[in-house]
């Protein structure tokens, strides 16, 4: 994608339960070629059996391993590990020194989505999504 | 008025308490954020600070401990995310200019300095290079120091391929803060004049500053180790 | 155009997946093997014009399997695939004729361009062959195959368009040595260093015919015109 062909290369950092979700249905995507990143092995169980992709066993807060990832070549990067404030350093790391188009970083706490707007990630928290959508669900019933 | 400085302290373990005894000596105002309630404790007891129990790298900790009005931020938790975070909520949020913050991976050093934090201190980056200077003097023999590190003293072998041998001392540009004060040649001792000569496997025991010991090195092997 | 045939050999579904995904489409017929027994199976009952091969598999790694197909003359491209840390053992899937690389994980582009240029380097005919770059490779594609007489002319050719790169020397002393001629291949090696006394292939393959004897396993065909020195450093 980043020389114009057709295909992404997609980076997921941590192989949680987003993470692993993600990098699943993003693969059978076809043509799409996703690499994810978690320091547990067992992490990578997650994944299910149609997971067609790569899967590197190591810390992705350390620059070190978002270069043997080849990050300089990513189409898209989701930080989706369970820390917030990792997920904030390697998203500014791949958006301020590789250049990755596409940045995106989960936070859990919904009160620190607007500090982190300031500082220019995007930033998506699944509990402030779900909230939002419970909420449009019960509005919708009680009229 | 630099009596007036706030100084916010995140995280650490107990090089806290001897940077607290330190700023407090100088009049500076100090608010300690750490998880560690036991040692909360012992430091409300001993200082006049203000201390709260909680996690430094939460925004809304950060706030509600009234880091708007810190003239310095000094992150010192052991995850470097964190460190990172702190000093950036401290700059970008709150427009702090001064943001201190140790990093494990000496590698995060130059991100952090490109992210906005002020003074990246790597504990990690400090040992090692220690280390390899010991390695480095180590190869040389018999350094001591004297004066409180001041001054140092080492013993160098010259071989015959040593850029020196063959030269008049007063020929090689030695450094102004270093001297040969004597040289071992086979049995004897000589204490050398600006045309004393070196020559192969004399031993010369040399005084200088520390920071000029990797040029006399140079000077004399070609090479530091 | 006929669609071209792909092997891919991993013993990981998820990668050999991920490429026949990526290469579907684009006139290719990619068939996979899940081992190097199975690879090296198909490799000798049918023709592909290239072989993904990983390079770390259990039970025969993809070095052995290289070995094998070499040491049987049959004729296919290889591109090792190799995972991070394995990197140096690339260099030496090159030097035992892996014509070239890549390392996982990869790009859809990188995974495509690699395939794409080995059999462009394959179609290379006498018509279309112009530059200098363009004889050698095909050179070394005709070394890579057993084929000494035609690397020999492409060879002559390329040195016919730059008369002051080391590099030809230093393949007709590969050819020389291959067909056991130890003086004449000396001979090109230091031909090579005349013109470039710092060309490491040849300084190389002097030094292993002169100091080491016979040893035709190690010879250097220098560096590849495809590959990235950076990642070799590594």
């Amino acid at each position: 994608m980043r020389d114009g062909k057709s295909g992404k290369y997609i980076i997921i950092i941590g192989c949680g339960r987003l993470g692993a979700f993600l990098a699943s249905s993003l693969s059978e995507s076809k043509q799409n070629s996703v690499v994810v990143i978690d320091k547990k092995e067992e992490a990578f169980d997650r994944l299910g059996s149609s997971y067609s992709g790569f899967t590197i066993i190591a810390d992705a807060s350390e620059i070190e391993t978002l270069r043997n990832a080849k990050i300089q070549k990513a189409d898209v990067l989701v930080a989706t590990t369970n820390h917030d404030n990792t997920n904030i350093m390697i998203a500014q790391i791949a958006k301020g020194f590789f250049n990755v188009p596409k940045v995106i970083a989960r936070l859990t706490e919904p009160a620190k989505e607007k500090v982190y707007s300031e500082l220019g990630i995007d930033t998506i928290s699944p509990t402030a999504l779900s909230a939002m959508e419970f909420y449009r669900i019960i509005m919708e019933n009680g009229e | 008025m630099v009596n007036d400085m706030k100084i916010f302290i995140i995280g650490g373990g107990r090089e806290v308490y001897f940077l607290i005894k330190a700023f407090i000596s100088k009049g500076y105002d100090l608010t300690v954020i750490n998880q560690d309630a036991d040692f909360c404790r012992k430091l409300s007891r001993s200082f006049k600070a203000t201390v709260v129990v909680g996690d430094g790298s939460k925004p809304f900790m950060l706030e509600e401990s009234g880091i708007a009005y810190a003239d310095m931020v000094i992150a010192l938790t052991n995850n470097d995310p964190d460190n990172l975070v702190i000093c950036q909520i401290a700059d970008k949020i709150y427009g702090i200019r001064k943001t201190f913050a140790i990093v494990n991976n000496p590698e995060n050093i130059d991100i952090f300095k490109k992210l906005g934090v002020d003074t990246v201190i790597s504990t990690t980056y400090i040992i090692s290079s220690l280390i390899e200077q010991r390695a480095v003097v180590d190869d040389i023999q018999n350094l001591t120091s004297i004066g409180n590190g001041k001054v140092a003293f080492m013993e160098v072998d010259v071989a015959g391929n040593h850029p020196i041998t063959g030269k008049a001392i007063h020929e090689t540009g030695f450094p102004d803060d270093a001297i040969i004060c004597c040289i071992i040649r086979g049995d004897g001792v000589i204490i050398p004049k600006g045309f004393t000569v070196i020559k192969e496997n004399d031993r010369l025991v040399i005084m200088s500053k520390p920071e000029v010991q990797t040029d006399v090195l140079m000077l004399i092997r070609g090479k530091v180790d | 155009m006929n669609a071209k045939k792909v092997l891919v050999i991993d013993d990981e579904k998820n990668i050999r997946t991920l490429i026949k995904n990526c290469l579907e489409g684009n006139d290719y017929d990619v068939e996979i093997a899940v081992n190097g027994e199975e690879g090296y199976a198909k490799l000798s009952s049918e023709d592909y014009e290239i072989a993904l091969l990983d390079i770390q598999m259990p039970g025969m790694s993809g070095l052995e399997l290289l070995r094998k197909i070499r040491e049987n003359n049959i004729k296919v491209d290889i591109v090792m695939m190799t995972a991070y840390g394995t990197v140096e053992r690339a260099v030496e899937a090159m030097k035992l004729g892996a014509i070239d690389f890549i390392s996982k994980p990869f790009t859809p582009a990188e995974i495509r361009d690699i395939v794409e240029n080995v059999i462009k380097r394959r179609q290379l005919d006498e018509a279309s062959i112009e530059s200098f770059p363009d004889a050698l490779e095909y050179a070394k594609v005709c070394i890579l195959s057993r084929d000494y007489d035609k690397a020999v002319i492409y060879l002559k050719k390329a040195q016919g368009m730059d008369l002051d790169s080391p590099e030809p020397q230093n393949l007709l002393g590969v050819i020389a040595e291959m067909n056991g001629d130890v003086l004449k291949a000396q001979q090109h090696y230091r031909a090579a260093l005349a013109l470039d006394p710092t060309h490491a292939a040849a300084n190389n393959n002097l030094r292993r015919t002169v100091i080491d004897g016979m040893d035709k396993k190690g010879a250097d065909l220098g560096k590849s015109l495809t590959e990235k020195p950076e990642e070799i450093k590594k």
